[in-house]
């Protein structure tokens, strides 16, 4: 089992016809995604990969009952193509896109809430659930099978961070990037919640950074409502601590977004932490007992 | 993008935001002009223009009764240095008569994504220290985005504090004023610190803090021109010309990675290790011969490196690329006097390794390997 997406999930993908958004079509179908629709305004009616390509989400929707969509707009663009999403009934978003500005991001947050409709992104490689459908652009080959739920605010290191695991012979349930942007769709909160409900995983992986104060917000959620073992790697222990938002910002967070809040406050939630990546795998395999 | 605070009060007066009479000082000898025009008989301000804190404490703010005393303190703030940032212009203001001071702020909530509007009835101050020595003093409203900055939220938080009721409309205002600043320039903090009420009861911005999201600069072309006064350093340049982001650090091994979080995390790992990391350098937004010829020229011209570290995670990037756009690179430059460690893993990361191996360079397996190469190479923390 997965979370949020499996093999039989139906994908539409936004921008189909365009470099990015046909070369990621045919990446994704070869790995077993269910892409059952394209959509780009005004090229209704061609096919991509064998994909039909229609106007409208909302004609994907009607036509092909799509459930997900992956869009590939420039980010200067992308405000209205997720709006449109939402709006036309796709219950999970994905952008991958850098440079978001963030009050758009903060109108397509206000969409989301009034639609109970999720995104992940911006600024994110997407989702896999290995051996079942990827909709992103992370590499197949850093990804198994498993039982580890894994979720990172980081690209990079979750390539990184799941090649490990893999090659560890630790295969993975699903694994989500939720993005680095400060305004954002999924947080680590929304996806420890869903992994906790998976009967399939049975452990969770959460690979955090400094800033903000997303994990000390996850530390509150695993100390209430997460039974399951949670092993997390934060990174930027010795970035330098002068390069932060304005003063403003810190009352919001309460002094929170250091390292040694966050480790303080994971651990008080009886978290495992991992002093570098590759110590991970380790800690997961005596987690559940492996 | 930060701009300096003679910039946001201009774009402030656009929104109807009360602003002191004042005027950058191109020239010395523009003082005497400028001060007929702008004195009202209370005397005139001096504030160094730099886009950094604690500017009042260095002393980059006097005061000046006459055109003699302003002069003399025009030579003394000129090119003077606050935080690393040299003094380059000098705004030039009326003096306001201060009854009371208050903050006024605009920032964005991450959790909720809006937008969240912060008052303090004490201005002019650290706020981050009075929200910890005096949390009674300061309220905050989060702002649906779908129905703007209403005047009742701004008249709850005004009577919580115990602001007087004859200043409720001017301040609600004013507000309103700034919220729709805020929102439309595309700003990720906006701080009128201090909000002065003046002698005559008038609510004026005496400082202006604003940072606009870098993302959406391409929809305010006005807000990018004002970034052609910015002093820039190698690491703007880098970041503006090549997408390459540099932070500029004290150690000796340079590194170069791809993706914060494992830049981070290699900065981390060479700590842990007993080494000291030189720079955060995160190639991923431009992988081509050119960014990686940027970063190692900056890195190969830095005395202070002893060695430069590549390790590069590929996800959608193919690896053999990387390693012929690597190779490009030092044949560009002719070379790098530093010891290489390089570390490839990725989509074709054997390919890549083979074209590294094939031009005489030594590769490193693992991360961990590369790291404790680079360490030794490097040399151990004393």
């Amino acid at each position: 089992m997965s979370i949020l997406i499996n093999r039989s999930t139906k994908v539409v993908v936004q921008g189909i016809t365009g470099k990015a958004g046909t070369f990621f079509t045919k990446d994704m179908i070869q790995y077993g995604t269910k892409v059952v629709a394209g959509v780009t305004p005004g090229k209704g009616g061609v096919k991509v990969e064998g994909v039909p390509v229609f106007d409208s989400v909302l004609e994907a929707v009607e036509k092909e009952a799509a459930e997900v969509s992956i869009i590939f707009i420039p980010a200067a663009l992308a405000r209205d193509s997720i709006l449109e999403a939402i709006d036309a009934g796709i219950k999970l978003v994905i952008y991958l896109g850098e440079n978001m500005p963030v009050h758009d991001m903060m109108v397509i947050k206000r969409k989301l809430q009034e639609k109970s409709c999720r995104m992940i992104g911006p600024n994110t490689p997407g989702i896999i659930s290995p051996g079942e459908a990827k909709i992103g652009f992370m590499p197949y080959f850093c990804y198994q099978k498993g039982l580890v739920g894994v979720v990172s605010r980081s690209g990079s290191l979750s390539y990184e961070v799941s090649y490990g695991l893999t090659k560890a012979g630790v295969g993975q349930s699903t694994s989500i990037g939720i993005g680095g942007d400060p305004v954002k769709g999924m947080d680590f909160v929304d996806a420890l919640g869903l992994f906790e409900q998976d009967c399939d995983t049975r452990a969770i992986v959460m690979i955090g950074e400094i800033g903000g104060a997303d994990e000390e917000r996850a530390a509150e959620f695993i100390k209430e409502h997460v039974r399951k073992p949670v092993i997390s790697f934060i990174a930027g222990k010795y970035a330098p601590k002068n390069k932060k938002m304005g003063h403003a910002g810190a009352i919001i967070s309460g002094g929170k977004g250091t390292f040694e809040s966050k480790i303080d406050a994971l651990k008080g939630a009886g978290v495992r932490i991992a002093e570098l990546p590759h110590q991970i795998p380790g800690l997961v395999k005596d987690a559940i007992g492996l | 993008m930060r701009i300096f605070e003679y910039q946001g009060k201009e774009l402030f007066e656009k929104y109807g935001i009360s602003v002191p009479a004042g005027q950058i000082i191109d020239e010395k000898r523009e003082i005497k002009k400028i001060i007929s025009n702008i004195d009202k008989g209370n005397g005139v301000v001096l504030k160094a223009q730099v886009l950094t804190g604690g500017r009042g404490k260095a002393k980059g703010i006097l005061f000046a009764g006459s055109v003699a005393e302003c002069e003399s303190q025009y030579d003394e703030l000129i090119n003077m240095n606050i935080s690393g940032h040299p003094v380059r212009k000098i705004l030039l203001e009326e003096k306001i008569k201060i009854q009371q001071e208050y903050y006024l702020g605009i920032i964005i909530d991450t959790e909720t994504g809006r937008p969240v509007v912060i008052v303090c009835s004490r201005g002019g101050v650290d706020v981050e220290e009075i929200s910890k020595a005096h949390p009674e003093c300061i309220e905050k409203v989060t702002v649906d985005v779908a129905y703007g900055l209403l005047d009742y939220q701004v008249r709850t938080l005004l009577l919580r504090l115990g602001v007087s009721k004859q200043l409720l409309t001017p301040f609600i205002d004013i507000s309103k004023k700034l919220y729709k600043f805020f929102m439309e320039n595309d700003a990720v903090f906006s701080e009128i610190n201090p909000l002065v009420l003046d002698a005559e009861g008038s609510l004026i911005a005496a400082d202006a803090r604003i940072d606009i999201d870098g993302s959406a600069l391409y929809r305010h072309p006005d807000i990018q021109e004002m970034k052609t006064s910015y002093d820039t350093s190698i690491e703007d340049t880098l970041r503006d010309d090549y997408q390459l982001e540099y932070v500029e650090l004290d150690g000796n091994i340079g590194l170069i990675s791809g993706g914060a979080g494992l830049t981070m995390t290699a900065m981390d790992f060479i700590t842990i290790e007993g080494g000291r990391p030189a720079c955060f350098m995160d190639c991923s937004a431009n992988v081509s011969p050119t960014g990686y010829e940027m970063a190692l020229r900056t890195l190969n011209s830095r005395d202070d490196v002893d060695c430069i570290l590549m390790n590069i995670f590929g996800g959608i990037t193919r690896m053999d690329r990387v390693g012929e756009y690597i190779l490009e690179a030092l044949k560009r430059i002719g070379g790098v006097k530093k010891p290489l460690v390089i570390r490839l893993e990725g989509t074709d990361a054997e390919k890549g390794r083979e074209f590294i191996r094939g031009a005489g360079l030594p590769m490193c397996e693992t991360f961990e390997e590369a790291v404790k190469k680079a360490v030794e190479l490097g040399g151990k923390k004393q």
